[in-house]
């Protein structure tokens, strides 16, 4: 699937939704799960992944613990109270968002776009 | 699963800083994903050098540079006082090329104004970059190249004032320019690929586009000085002061866009670069050499700044014509031997060696406009070739400047 280009915008929800069900997360972590969940079919790279972590960090929707793990810092990243209020709402955004588009999407009866 | 040894992470880590990843926070973090992506292939049977290099070899060239710097500007994009303080700045010198041209009092001491504010924002600039870039190499370096342009700028405006000790900051400027500029094409040219990541070499790469639009604007109000000037029957000094500044800028600049090579080079050809690098440092020395003023001698002055222009061209000529992937190379590198013409027919006509029409070239207006013409459409032509454009801002600003 060529899911780069559509999925550009809908980054910083996914990240939000994924650490609202988890609890936390690193960004090892961030980017298996979505590939879990996606079948495969969405990869977050590290340029598309680690940059919008450090704007919800500097958006304070994140806060960030350390440890060491096999000789290693690993960061971990937890919504705060305000992450989890925009986690809400920018799933429900992204979740009415896609109803409109699958309507508009819908091809009309006779369509030769009709599968 | 299976853990890396330390050694491995090590080779790791260093593979980032090559890569220019000075950020630790978000170095820690990429490491920690990159051994992760290993582990996880090592798990699958593939030893540790195999699954390095397959994962090295998904990642794009540039790529964690470009995080980084992504990074960086949504961290610091919220308030720049650089871009307020260039605002200002420019605002000053449109109000004095106003005042100026409607003979209004006051406009020496805006454009004085606007060279303070020209300072104040190099200085906000590096300040900036260093706590951009905090953990980057080369705040000494920065620090350094930034005083002594400031002490040079300095200068121009003491000389203007008729201050004491103008020419002793323009001296001072220049040399430490000559030396510092030098000595850091040899620590770039020896780093081996460490340096990817130094603050000089991202401030440059970041900018690149700002520094020529500074340089074409300082060209654009020069010509606005000259041409009313003209126009009015005053005479046209000030003009002359921005082609001036236009060209130190731009030649430091094209100076400077040696470093990217030197940081990136594989060492695959020594001659080559050991020549690049004795050529553009001869080339920029002499191109200073003017820029300390009327105390030196006028045949020297004169030789200096066209051989330095020369070699820049021939620089230029050689990469085109010989290292280039550009699909233009093939046009591009005959426009640079064109260009390399011309420093040689200016310094004809300054040294008297020709008569007749080539003799009055630089004071016939009519071939300064076509020829202005000429490199604006090259430059508008050519725009996505960094170097060429690089050349062309020099040759304009060089141009422009009657008396050399």
């Amino acid at each position: 699937m060529k899911s780069k280009e559509y999925i550009k915008g809908t980054i910083k929800t996914i990240v939000l939704k994924l650490l609202s069900e988890s609890g936390r997360m690193y960004g090892y972590e961030i980017s298996q799960r979505v590939k879990e969940l996606s079948s495969g079919e969405l990869e977050l790279t590290y340029g598309a992944l680690y940059p919008i972590l450090y704007k919800l960090e500097s958006e304070k929707l994140l806060v960030t613990t350390s440890e060491i793990v096999d000789g290693r810092v690993r960061k971990y990243y937890t919504l705060t109270s305000s992450g989890n209020e925009t986690a809400k709402t920018k799933v429900a955004e992204l979740d009415r968002f896609m109803e409109v588009l699958r309507h508009v999407m819908a091809p009309a009866p006779g369509s030769s776009l009709q599968v | 699963m299976r853990s890396l040894t330390k050694a491995q992470i090590d080779q790791i880590k260093e593979d980032l800083e090559v890569q220019g990843i000075s950020f630790s926070p978000l170095k820690e973090e990429l490491l920690d994903h990159i051994v992760c992506d290993i582990e996880l292939k090592m798990d699958e049977g593939l030893d540790f050098d195999t699954a390095w290099s397959s994962v090295h070899d998904q990642i794009p060239d540039n790529h964690f540079k470009n995080i980084q710097k992504e990074t960086m500007q949504l961290l610091n994009k919220k308030f720049n006082p650089v871009q307020i303080s260039g605002v200002i700045s420019g605002c000053l010198l449109a109000t004095a090329t106003i005042f100026k041209i409607l003979h209004l009092p006051g406009a020496g001491l805006l454009l004085l104004t606007f060279l303070v504010g020209a300072c104040i924002t190099l200085a906000a600039g590096s300040t900036r970059s260093i706590y951009v870039y905090r953990e980057a190499k080369g705040r000494g370096a920065i620090i350094l190249a930034t005083l002594l342009i400031i002490a040079f700028i300095a200068g121009l405006c003491f000389k203007v004032l008729h201050l004491p000790g103008a020419s002793a900051l323009m001296v001072a400027g220049v040399l430490g320019l000559s030396i510092l500029f030098p000595l850091l094409s040899i620590y770039f040219y020896k780093s081996k690929q460490k340096l990817r990541g130094h603050l000089l070499i991202c401030l440059i790469e970041d900018n690149q586009r700002i520094i020529e639009r500074v340089a074409l604007t300082l060209i654009g109000f020069g010509l606005v000085f000259n041409y009313s000037s003209v126009l009015l029957g005053a005479d046209s000094f000030v003009g002359v002061i921005f082609f001036i500044f236009a060209c130190i800028l731009t030649g430091l600049y094209v100076y400077s866009l040696t470093w990217g090579y030197f940081v990136n080079r594989d060492g695959s050809n020594q001659s080559r670069d050991l020549l690049l690098l004795v050529a553009s440092s001869v080339a920029l020395v002499l191109f200073l050499i003017p820029a300390v003023g009327f105390n030196i001698n006028f045949l020297l002055r004169q030789y200096a700044a066209f051989s330095a222009l020369v070699i820049f061209d021939l620089i230029v000529l050689a990469y085109y014509s010989r290292f280039s992937d550009s699909v233009n190379k093939k046009i591009l590198a005959p426009l640079a031997s064109f260009l390399t013409f011309y420093p040689v027919i200016r310094l004809g006509i300054k040294l008297q060696w020709f008569e007749g029409f080539l003799g009055g070239l630089t004071t016939n207006n009519t071939f300064i406009i076509s020829f202005l013409i000429f490199l604006i459409a090259l430059l508008i032509g050519f725009r996505k070739e960094g170097l060429f454009r690089a050349l062309i801002i020099l040759t304009i600003a060089s141009h422009m400047i009657p008396t050399l």
